[in-house]
């Protein structure tokens, strides 16, 4: 009996990296789930294994149930549809993680364009509250509570060198955790966050590959190492299982000691 | 399957009921083998024998030092190694009204329970923890510890005195595998709120988002993760679960 048995889990940005581990560690759990992404393959310039196959695709040749749904998370609508997918095929909706996030280049603010302020807002800000409304339209109408997990990073609760967009982004979607945990508690709706370290995926393979970057964040944190994708999957079963029943508005981090500083 | 935590053994202080009960009954279901403290020796060791062969009772008072020495031995004497501590021994006392009104015997006697009895209790695991190649150890805060109340002076201070100890502890040890993590309960309708009478509980339970205090089997959750296997990249950090308390 696994700690999701039967439970009906929606994952964003699924097809790669955090959310695609995600996703399989949920399913190894005993969840049905709706992987969404806005592309369907695992992008080539991540470290995850067997890359040639969909999220979907793995969890269905171990025997799991899932599908695949493709959407942008800039679109309400189109999450929308994600959920109602969700429905139509499992009968319900109980956890959301809210995984999908983009990063454009390091930068100060003074060279920043605001084509990439806006597109990083629109994933990590707007593409969190999006689904997070969405979800919890489906928990209302259901009357049974429900589990939210966003993905923020410690870049939600510090500032972090020449990502200004990424970090306002972060910050944004930390405290909308905690304000719908004030909102939704009364009615059994669970909004947590967990918030990494750097990390090794796709979006930060530029940074792995430059020894000073890599060197630097191996020196602050007090683990001595980048998080590491299976990293993250505990603790977001954990935050998506019922023994967090009592947590809510949480701020998780699991990042090697980076904040404790 | 095999529990989350095979292999492991743990020191649970106030364990003989309550929280620290429900710990280490859950930590013995995960697989773990456990040593329950307290001061209440009766209670704990008819806890310890429910629980059966993975379970010992040993008394502790944790701000005695030399009682501390002697667990740990113990410990190591009949499990072999230690991996895990849970600080999870804490007192609150009506008498810490407020600064002025606090008693100086109240405010060292709630300090000596909440943040002695966690310095010593990492003070003489760290060395056996070192051995055994990794460790977790969890302190028991309280939200208390992350924000301040209309009274209680020396309970607060004791947690928040605990979170960053907690985090200092961590960064001194990341490097052994040693990791240290804090939890932050709300209200846990524990025998510790006794002192403070049901209108007391009724009206606090209106403070959680929620609308409820946690159960104890609620913490113990959160407990058995910081020391599981899953939570391995997870060291000086905080760990909150009180129903939205300290998110508004």
């Amino acid at each position: 009996m696994g700690r999701l048995q039967e439970k009906v889990a929606v994952i964003t940005g699924a097809s790669s990296g955090i959310g695609r581990a995600i996703a399989i560690g949920f399913a190894n759990e005993g969840a049905r789930i709706v992987c969404s992404d806005i592309r369907s393959d695992a992008r080539p310039e991540g470290y995850d294994a067997d890359t040639q196959r969909a999220t979907a695709e793995v969890i269905k040749a171990q025997g799991g149930q899932a599908c695949f749904v493709q959407a942008d998370v800039t679109k309400g609508p189109e999450v929308e549809a994600v959920i109602r997918q969700a429905v139509e095929r499992f009968g319900r909706l109980d956890i959301m993680v809210n995984n999908a996030g983009v990063f454009t280049r390091l930068a100060p603010i003074h060279e920043k364009t605001e084509e990439e302020y806006d597109f990083t807002m629109g994933v990590n800000a707007k593409g969190v509250w999006n689904g997070c409304q969405q979800a919890i339209r489906q928990f209302l109408k259901q009357g049974d509570g429900g589990k939210i997990v966003n993905i923020v990073s410690i870049a939600g609760v510090i500032g972090l060198p020449e990502e200004p967009a990424y970090c306002a982004s972060k910050a944004a979607a930390a405290n909308l955790t905690r304000q719908l945990a004030v909102d939704y508690g009364p009615r059994g709706i669970n909004v947590n966050a967990i918030c990494p370290n750097f990390l090794t995926t796709a979006m930060t393979r530029p940074f792995h590959e430059n020894q000073d970057i890599k060197s630097t964040v191996e020196a602050l944190t007090p683990l001595g190492r980048w998080g590491k994708i299976p990293d993250m999957v505990g603790p977001v079963i954990f935050l998506a299982s019922s023994e967090a029943d009592y947590v809510t508005g949480s701020l998780l981090m699991v990042d090697g000691g980076f904040t404790a500083k | 399957m095999a529990g989350r935590l095979e292999g492991e053994v743990a020191i649970i202080t106030g364990a003989a009921r309550g929280q620290g009960e429900a710990e280490a009954r859950m930590f013995a279901r995960e697989g773990a083998q456990v040593v329950l403290t307290d001061i209440l020796d009766e209670r704990g060791e008819t806890v310890a024998q429910e629980i059966g062969a993975a379970a010992r009772y040993f008394h502790l008072d944790v701000s005695q030092e030399d009682q501390w020495q002697k667990v740990v031995q113990d410990t190591v004497a009949t499990f072999g190694r230690l991996t895990v501590l849970v600080n999870n021994a804490g007192i609150g006392l009506r008498e810490d009204y407020g600064v002025e009104q606090t008693p100086l015997d109240v405010w060292n006697k709630v300090l000596a329970v909440n943040l002695t009895g966690a310095f010593l209790g990492m003070k003489y695991s760290v060395p056996e923890m070192r051995k055994a190649g990794h460790g977790s150890i969890i302190n028991i805060s309280s939200i208390a510890g992350i924000v301040g109340g209309g009274g209680l002076p020396a309970y607060h201070a004791s947690k928040g005195g605990l979170r960053l100890l907690t985090k200092t502890a961590a960064i001194q040890y990341a490097k052994e595998k040693i990791r240290v993590n804090s939890v932050h309960p709300g209200g846990v309708d524990t025998a510790i709120l006794d002192p403070f009478g049901e209108k007391w509980k009724q009206r606090a339970a209106k403070w959680h988002p929620v609308g409820r205090m946690a159960e104890s089997d609620e913490i113990a959750y959160g407990v058995v993760y910081l020391a599981s296997k899953e939570a391995t990249f997870v060291t000086g950090t905080e760990l909150i679960i009180d129903g939205g308390v300290t998110a508004q």
